[in-house]
């Protein structure tokens, strides 16, 4: 107890009294500077706010906006990174937030306040998100001469910097998109929401072998294969996602699902009726949505069935649902001494909900 | 003999203060880690492709009201203002006794629907639901039930009529950021294991300016109780709900603001009426219920401050609150003691729950123990105050860095505070903590294991809010 209590006087309470000095007058210090710090950078932040709103605006003309860059550059703390930093997040947010054919305009801007430098400094950088920070400039400025720097990431061991530059890729040249088929690694849910909202802004042409894709033997990839031939309306492969409701993975043949719905590919109804039984809730869920818009007498009956069997819990309002949609006057004749799928009738009648 | 225990007494607190100060010191790292892992991944979706897309998971918020009718306008108002593509107001009415349903039928154009309501989880009547007639209105779905006395049974209720497979459970009175429902529901998207729930930062609106239930300017609370309390806030969420998110250790996701998976929470049985701290309770049950179907879950926390809240400004409703607790973690850890190094619940079994009692749920008692002896042993023994007061010094100290780190990181990341002023303040509170607040505390954690053993009856505290400041009102 003794050496205990000798090593605490001389070791410990000392370094944890001098630890705690440190800590409280960084911390006080710390806020102290920024608030010194905080109404310049306001200043400069609403100055180049409204710099770059009345520039966006302006009809481009190079002479004109070369002239009054330089001379904003000079009212403002320009050589400091800050400044750069504010110059380059109101730029992005401009471009995010603005429609219309304004990326020559960002890109000229990008250019003559320097910030391509400043991006490549980021991907350079050691550290990984910093890199997927330049390449996320360059990826929503649409900024064609940083595709050299993207290219060598795209084999980088680092999973983040590998999604992040096929990501840019893409962005940068949307022609690219054939590529992903050589893709190893699993798409996630995450990467497929960036790709199709690149596609949806891009407006890209179908991938040439998106035929190949739903055959891959990479499960994201088919997944997003179906996904790209609902959102391109692609009638010409119908076959083979209906080969694919029966496929292993229980996410591929949700996806089939779906598109039969999308693509009203009416050759599914029986099969989905078939497959029913042996899908989880969330499948069963899928095949109502799409029989609802597919089905025909067929489904009618199958679902009618279901209904009388006293089908699961879980479910039984979607089929109400399902069959509603595939005959509105069905219920007129038909479950009138069932109270409970009277009930949902009444439900899935209401139009509030 | 005296002499004796005495001695093995002293040695116990000893290594159990030893382990407490390691235990904090590698959750602080875990935390720094977990905060630097968030900042540097979260712009990996930006909100913006969120917003757009169809292939996100829609969310339901659950929000139940009891005699909210002063403010459940503005409220509800204020949650139909969250940003998200895909998301429904499950507001439910407990059986107020006030005109809280009068005011939401006619300032919402509500009218009762023939909702069919599946009692997925048990509850208490529910008396009817309704839509609005205004397609303005259409996110809003008023459920109107008889009051259980439960906040539990109204959630559950919310739960019942939800329609989108994640929920949200906050309380209605909550003013949530504008981008709260993206942020809870990106780790859903992005996990790469099942993400059963998520959870972030609340914060004290106690002085925070509020005009129509929105938050027009974020002030530091004005009153002692509150000051501590931000303290608490601070480090709770910042840093220990960080540092066991980190580890997928977490056992607490706050009922004020946490989003979970509707089919995981259902299957675990919803929310337990009879439970005084329900939402430690269903994050245990949803733990069991993942292991034992053997299937890999997280349960992730955003070191954001996404929700404010009033807190209790006096310490009468702040030992009523505490006792509550105390009362619900003493019930979850009893109710659940199978969990207790049993190999099925891995490290919710080994690690989480033993912490749980051992720092959560001994240390008052120890702390009351501590007392009694020291008072003992100044009229009977001859104790080395020279040896004690080191002892106290060096874990004071330790507190005291703990909580500095935390105000640090929040300030750095966040600049939650508007000023050097209101830092020295938070300094100051925290320097003066532990005599002033901690016995509070102490005292009603105590209070609430006494109301457990002796099985009082539960009783729902109804807090007395202070209301806010109106933006009106300043300007």
């Amino acid at each position: 107890m003794d050496v205990l209590v000798y090593y605490l006087i001389l070791i410990i309470l000392p370094i944890l009294a001098c630890g705690l000095f440190l800590l409280i007058s960084f911390l006080v210090i710390n806020r102290f500077i920024y608030d010194l710090f905080r109404p310049k950078y306001e200043a400069a932040k609403s100055e180049i706010d409204s710099f770059l709103t009345i520039m966006i605006f302006s009809p481009f003309d190079e002479t004109f906006f070369k002239s009054e860059i330089e001379q904003f550059k000079k009212t403002i703390p320009f050589e400091k990174k800050w400044c750069k930093k504010i110059i380059m997040n109101e730029i992005i947010f401009l471009k995010s937030n603005l429609k219309g054919d304004v990326t020559t305009t960002f890109q000229f801007l990008y250019e003559q306040f320097g910030l391509f430098e400043y991006t490549q400094k980021l991907i350079k950088s050691r550290r990984f998100y910093l890199k997927c920070m330049g390449m996320f400039q360059l990826e929503t400025l649409e900024y064609k001469k940083g595709y050299p720097f993207i290219v060598p990431l795209l084999s980088h061991k680092n999973r983040n910097i590998k999604s992040s530059a096929f990501l840019t890729l893409i962005s940068l040249n949307p022609n690219k998109l054939e590529s992903l088929i050589d893709f190893s690694h699993q798409i996630t849910i995450a990467e497929e929401i960036n790709i199709i909202d690149i596609l949806h802004q891009k407006k890209t042409k179908i991938p040439s072998n998106l035929s190949q894709w739903i055959k891959s033997e990479n499960v994201s990839i088919i997944k997003l294969g179906i996904k790209l031939m609902v959102f391109y309306n692609y009638n010409n492969d119908n076959e083979t996602i209906i080969k694919l409701l029966k496929h292993e993975d229980k996410s591929v043949r949700n996806e089939a699902i779906i598109a039969a719905k999308f693509l009203y590919i009416y050759e599914t109804e029986h099969l989905l009726i078939e497959q029913f039984k042996h899908e989880d809730t969330q499948n069963k869920l899928e095949i109502f949505n799409t029989l609802s818009g597919i089905g025909t007498t067929d489904s009618e009956h199958f679902i009618a069935q279901l209904l009388k069997n006293k089908t699961d819990e879980n479910i039984k309002l979607e089929a109400v649902y399902c069959l509603n949609k595939i005959n509105p006057n069905y219920f007129e004749k038909h479950f009138l001494d069932n109270e409970d799928v009277k009930k949902m009738v009444k439900h899935v009648k209401t139009p509030y909900l | 003999m005296l002499d004796t225990t005495l001695n093995i007494y002293a040695y116990f607190v000893g290594v159990f203060s030893l382990t407490y100060i390691i235990s904090y010191t590698i959750l602080a790292l875990l935390s720094y880690y977990a905060i630097k892992k968030y900042l540097n991944t979260q712009y990996f979706i930006p909100n913006n492709v969120i917003i757009k897309s169809n292939h996100i998971p829609g969310v339901s918020v659950v929000a139940p009201a009891f005699n909210e009718g002063a403010t459940v306008v503005y409220n509800v108002k204020s949650l139909l203002s969250l940003t998200y593509p895909k998301f429904e107001i499950v507001l439910v009415n407990d059986g107020s006794s006030d005109d809280t349903l009068e005011k939401l039928i006619k300032e919402f154009e509500l009218i009762k629907v023939d909702f069919y309501y599946e009692e997925k989880i048990k509850t208490s009547l529910v008396r009817g639901h309704y839509k609005s007639t205004n397609p303005l209105y259409s996110k809003l779905l008023v459920v109107d039930k008889e009051n259980a006395k439960s906040k539990a049974d109204a959630s559950n209720a919310g739960i019942n009529s939800s329609k989108y497979p994640l929920f949200l459970c906050t309380d209605v009175d909550c003013i949530l950021k504008n981008d709260t429902i993206i942020k809870l529901a990106k780790p859903f998207i992005e996990g790469k294991k099942r993400v059963i729930a998520t959870g972030a930062g609340i914060r004290i609106s106690n002085s925070c300016e509020v005009k129509d239930g929105f938050l027009v300017k974020i002030h530091f609370p004005k009153g002692w109780y509150p000051r501590f309390q931000e303290l608490e806030y601070v480090r709770a969420f910042l840093f220990g709900r960080m540092a066991w998110s980190q580890i997928n250790g977490l056992l607490l996701v706050s009922g004020g603001l946490g989003m979970f998976d509707k089919e995981v929470a259902v299957a675990a049985g919803g929310y337990f009426h009879k439970s005084l701290g329900e939402d430690m309770e269903l994050i245990t049950r949803m733990r069991k219920y993942m292991y034992d179907n053997k299937l890999p879950f997280s349960i992730q926390y955003i070191p954001e401050s996404l929700c404010w809240t009033e807190v209790p400004a006096t310490k009468e409703v702040l030992i009523r609150q505490r006792v509550r607790w105390a009362r619900g973690l003493i019930q979850t850890l009893y109710f659940h003691k199978n969990i207790f190094f049993n190999p099925k619940y891995g490290k919710t079994a080994f690690l989480i729950f033993p912490y749980f009692f051992l720092f959560e749920f001994l240390i008052p008692i120890l702390e009351l123990i501590g007392i009694i002896i020291l008072i003992f042993s100044f009229f009977i023994l001859d104790l080395d105050y020279h040896n004690f007061l080191y002892m106290s010094s060096a874990v004071y100290l330790f507190y005291l860095i703990i909580t500095f780190i935390s105000i640090l990181l929040d300030d750095i990341i966040y600049k939650n505070y508007a000023n050097t002023k209101e830092i020295i303040i938070l300094v100051l509170m925290a320097i003066i903590e532990p005599f002033c607040y901690h016995p509070v505390n102490v005292y009603a954690s105590l209070k609430g294991y006494y109301h457990f053993v002796r099985q009082k009856e539960l009783k729902w505290g109804n807090m007395q809010r202070q209301g806010f400041n109106t933006a009106t009102k300043q300007n």
